[in-house]
């Protein structure tokens, strides 16, 4: 190899100098000699010269650290590392001249020769094929989706023929914390959107002298749409995703095969009474949002408009029909199974550790709102063709 | 001669496809206490797995008490997990009434009195309304093991029960498992790589290595470690029994 280079430089640098720290490289006849210390300060400082010259040079090269006053662990493995690129390259990457401590640790960082095969992600996949192990994840996804509203149907029908076995305890559990619990988020959030509508409408409204109409406006919009579609959204921030999350624990923990190994469907036992309590929840908690939704509009009408509160009453009331009542608790019944299904399910598909749960969590609300939308686009549509 | 309760023919096990292990033969007699042994990676917890129920194989076939393992209905063998896997929300008295609840016609009280009996067995009288996260791992394993013997079964699956475990509380656990065995009765199949509950508690193992996808050993584990001519047999017994004295040391 012609001539000689060397590592050891002298160019500014933010780790703190320490003369025992210094490492020097040097290039000559095919073989790199290292010398001085191979500490991590020194690796910080150094190796990436080291680096430059091995990638200016060619041919075969041996690394010397007969040299070396002292190495440590990182050092150690920096050049395992690099004997084996060079190996990989065709280039020898021979270590010479190691002996005690050095030899020690370069003995401690070689690669097992029993190392497993790479795995997938580590091999090189061209594009049909990333295509087609997407598409089977896909596929294989769907295919769980239908299993598992195969054996949520199963629970359910065995919960009906006996419906002793109705896990009445976990159900009260979960009605406690998805009703009650959330009685004040729902209020307040569905009271606030009240006004919002409120006052949006009565500003256009307004114009047309047609101030009284707030009240038709905001009274139909909450309790055919806004109410349910908020509470649902509301339930899957909060209920949905601690579902998600509390099976997917118990998913990574061992816990839902325990209960499998004990004879007990993790469906009928932590699926079924979480979907009835939002089920039972929702429509409840709907009631609610359309009372405050309603409120909401009647703080603006009669506060900012200056309709009085027998006027704003007696709009609302001759507005709203029992059917629009109706519609809107059968569509928050239907979001409360959706949004229940989706999370238990996303919480029993977890896989790995705690990183495994949250991308549960947020899978479950991220899938549960693009259902709740495609859900009320479709009853909206439903309900419009029946005239209802 | 004693009866056969579990037996794998040409068993092939493994995840996604992908065999782990091959061709797997061997039995567990009643009244053994038999070990599932390897290294680390090599699928014991796999295998144990697909004894269990809980994944299907991948080739070949599983008896358990005569039939193929199943997960319906009323289980016919306990199974105690890693982490004991109890259920977090329940205390441990529930845990352990849970499957009395489910499976039998036991009055309430008597299921608590049961479980509680359970609870003492395993050395955890007075920790009847303590929850999972307020007890110790070596606890929680008990735990573990009083739920899986709640409905009195024949044969007990017991994952790596000694791991994450200081010594001491590994050696009470090797006589519990030990006493289980030799007092009730109950057939024990356990996965394990420590070296001291193996030649205190195990009758009969199987050895498993990754290279070979298979088992490389079955026998008397005391008998392989003195008499293998195997160098990969001689060299888990012998890294095994290092790590285990390193370990008695450090503590």
């Amino acid at each position: 190899m012609a001539g000689e280079t060397t590592a050891h430089t002298t160019s500014p640098t933010t780790e703190r100098a320490d003369p025992g720290d210094e490492l020097v490289a040097e290039l000559a006849d095919g073989v790199l000699h290292l010398s001085g210390s191979l500490s991590l300060a020194g690796v910080a400082r150094h190796w990436k010269r080291v680096r430059e010259l091995v990638a200016g040079s060619s041919g075969p090269l041996a690394i010397d650290v007969a040299r070396l006053d002292s190495i440590q662990g990182s050092g150690a493995a920096l050049v395992v590392e690099l004997a084996l690129e060079l190996e990989r390259d065709g280039r020898g990457g021979e270590v010479r001249g190691a002996t005690g401590s050095v030899h020690a640790l370069l003995g401690l960082y070689a690669p097992d020769e029993a190392a497993p095969p790479p795995h997938a992600h580590e091999l090189h996949e061209s594009f049909l094929a990333q295509v087609g192990r997407r598409s089977i994840g896909v596929t294989t996804g769907v295919f769980e989706g239908i299993v598992f509203i195969g054996e949520l149907t199963r629970a359910c029908g065995r919960t009906i023929l006996r419906p002793a076995t109705f896990p009445l305890r976990e159900w009260v559990v979960q009605l406690s914390r998805t009703g009650p619990d959330g009685v004040a988020i729902v209020a307040l959030v569905n009271f606030l959107v009240g006004t919002i509508l409120g006052f949006q409408s009565a500003v256009q409204l307004e114009n047309y002298g047609a101030e009284i109409f707030v009240a038709n406006l905001v009274g139909l919009s909450v309790v055919r749409e806004l109410g349910p579609l908020m509470t649902a959204i509301l339930l899957a921030g909060r209920s949905g995703a601690a579902f998600a999350a509390e099976l997917g624990t118990m998913k990574v923990s061992e816990e839902v095969d325990a209960l499998r190994t004990l004879g007990l469907s993790p469906h009928r036992f932590l699926v079924l009474p979480r979907v009835a309590a939002l089920v039972v929840t929702m429509p409840l908690l709907t009631i609610i949002a359309n009372a405050m939704g309603i409120l909401g509009g009647l703080a603006i009408g009669c506060g900012a408009m200056g309709i009085t509160l027998n006027a704003y009453w007696q709009q609302t009331a001759s507005s709203i029909e029992t059917s629009d009542v109706l519609t809107g608790l059968a569509k928050a019944v239907a979001f409360g199974a959706i949004v229940g299904v989706i999370a238990c399910h996303r919480g029993l598909s977890t896989r790995g550790g705690a990183e495994g749960v949250g991308r549960s969590t947020t899978a479950a609300v991220v899938t549960v709102l693009f259902a709740l939308i495609i859900a009320d686009a479709i009853f909206t549509y439903l309900f419009t063709l029946f005239g209802l | 001669m004693s009866r056969v309760v579990v037996e794998a023919r040409g068993l092939t096990v493994g995840w996604s496809g992908e065999p782990l292990l091959e061709k797997l033969d061997f039995e567990v007699a009643s009244g053994d206490v038999f070990a599932i042994l390897g290294g680390s990676g090599t699928g014991k917890s796999t295998l144990l797995r697909h004894l269990i129920g809980l994944e299907a194989p991948l080739g070949g076939t599983i008896e358990v008490n005569g039939e193929p393992p199943s997960l319906v209905g009323r289980p016919r063998h306990g199974v105690l997990f890693q982490s004991g896997a109890l259920f977090g929300s329940m205390s441990l008295l529930e845990n352990v009434v849970l499957p009395l609840r489910h499976w039998t016609d036991v009055r309430e009280p008597e299921r608590r009195e049961i479980a509680a009996a359970k609870l003492r067995l395993v050395g955890l009288g007075g920790f009847e309304h303590y929850m999972p996260a307020e007890i110790s791992g070596g606890m929680k394993k008990r735990a573990g093991i009083a739920r899986a013997l709640a409905l009195d079964p024949e044969l007990l699956f017991l994952d790596e029960p000694s791991a994450g475990l200081d010594p001491v509380t590994s050696s009470h656990l090797d006589d519990l498992i030990l006493s289980l065995n030799q007092n009730l009765g109950v057939t024990i199949v356990i996965v394990t790589h420590e070296l001291h509950s193996i030649f205190q508690v195990v009758s009969r193992c199987i050895l498993l290595h990754r290279e070979r996808r298979g088992i490389i050993a079955t026998g008397d584990p005391r008998e392989l470690a003195r008499t293998s001519t195997d160098v990969r047999v001689r060299e888990f017994f012998r890294s095994a029994d290092a790590a285990g004295r390193h370990a008695g040391n450090a503590q």
